[in-house]
């Protein structure tokens, strides 16, 4: 599910054809998914909105899942 | 159903929910397909576990009573579609902090005098692991009944913990399990009361093996800050709406 590259960290969750990327470090996060893109013909989502049926909406306070 | 009015609580608080041989059946399948659908949704949806958790109770024989309460229910949902678990933003270099709350009624199934047991973890804030369940054994005080809740919340932590050492992160230890019954607490720590806590069986002291081995560290909480609350009773509208809001649970604007 993840793996560590100095000290960061880069949890990738995938569920048949869908990947949810996160990290600590936003290089790494781009580097991935330019990494990816390039390997396999995907789309880039931006920021996480819905995934197995569940959505997602940014608050002030942070995401909200619902 | 879509045409309904949304309901404010999603359990009434004087009705309990009894098997009554005298009423009239309703159609099984569907009481079953609504409790299955209902079942699913307490997956996101914590402030639903407790009513679930009671209808589901009723799947082999469902009355006219139980099938009212599962609408009631639906008609809750219906009105609080926007509500969702808040993940909130944290710090960097916050303490990896795993808190968790159990919470037991007693004799709460007025046919079998089994409890209901509760528990709800939150990490870094939010709410990521909640249940609501009929104990397996008749409880003979509230103090076994929250013993046997506080075991099933240890139970969680152990699982959790080494869910969370598997992605990396190291949980600050001992987790603090929050109970509010006193002599429960006494009775994790050391063989108290041995007259009357004899016959609790022996499973259930895999909560004393964890706070001895400093794993889990029980804190006593007043029962107004017990969140595993909203899990073991049916609440009064504005308790239910405060403890809500307290488990992380947010409306979203859309």
């Amino acid at each position: 599910m993840k793996k560590g590259i100095e000290g960061n960290q880069l949890p990738i969750c995938l569920y048949v054809d869908d990947l949810i990327v996160t990290g600590s470090d936003v290089n790494e996060i781009e580097a991935f998914k330019t990494q990816m893109m390039n390997e396999f013909e995907m789309s880039d989502l931006r920021n996480l909105t819905y995934f197995l049926g569940m959505e997602f909406t940014e608050a002030a306070e942070g995401l909200v899942m619902h | 159903m879509m045409n309904r009015n949304p309901s404010s609580s999603h359990a009434e608080t004087n009705v309990k929910l009894v098997m009554n041989e005298e009423e009239e059946h309703v159609d099984p399948t569907l009481f079953k397909q609504i409790v299955g659908s209902l079942r699913y949704l307490c997956n996101s949806r914590p402030n639903i576990a407790y009513a679930v958790g009671i209808i589901s109770r009723f799947m082999s024989e469902p009355r006219v009573s139980h099938l009212l309460a599962a609408k009631r229910v639906m008609r809750y949902i219906k009105g609080t579609l926007q509500f969702g678990i808040l993940f909130p933003k944290c710090l960097n270099g916050k303490s990896m902090e795993l808190i968790a709350y159990s919470d037991a009624d007693w004799c709460g199934n007025k046919q079998d005098r089994k409890s209901t047991s509760g528990y709800l973890f939150k990490f870094l804030n939010a709410s990521i692991s909640w249940c609501a369940k009929k104990q397996p054994v008749v409880a003979l005080s509230t103090c076994e009944s929250e013993y046997i809740a506080g075991c099933m919340a240890a139970c969680q932590a152990v699982w959790l913990e080494n869910i969370l050492k598997e992605m990396e992160i190291e949980v600050s230890r001992p987790i603090a399990l929050f109970i509010d019954n006193k002599s429960a607490i006494s009775l994790s720590r050391n063989p108290v009361l041995h007259g009357r806590s004899k016959q609790i069986e022996a499973k259930f002291h895999f909560l004393r093996e964890q706070v001895n081995k400093g794993a889990l560290q029980i804190v006593h909480c007043s029962t107004e800050l017990q969140l595993a609350y909203i899990f073991t009773k049916p609440l009064k509208v504005d308790k239910f709406i405060e403890l809500r809001s307290l488990i992380g649970m947010k409306e979203v604007e859309t």
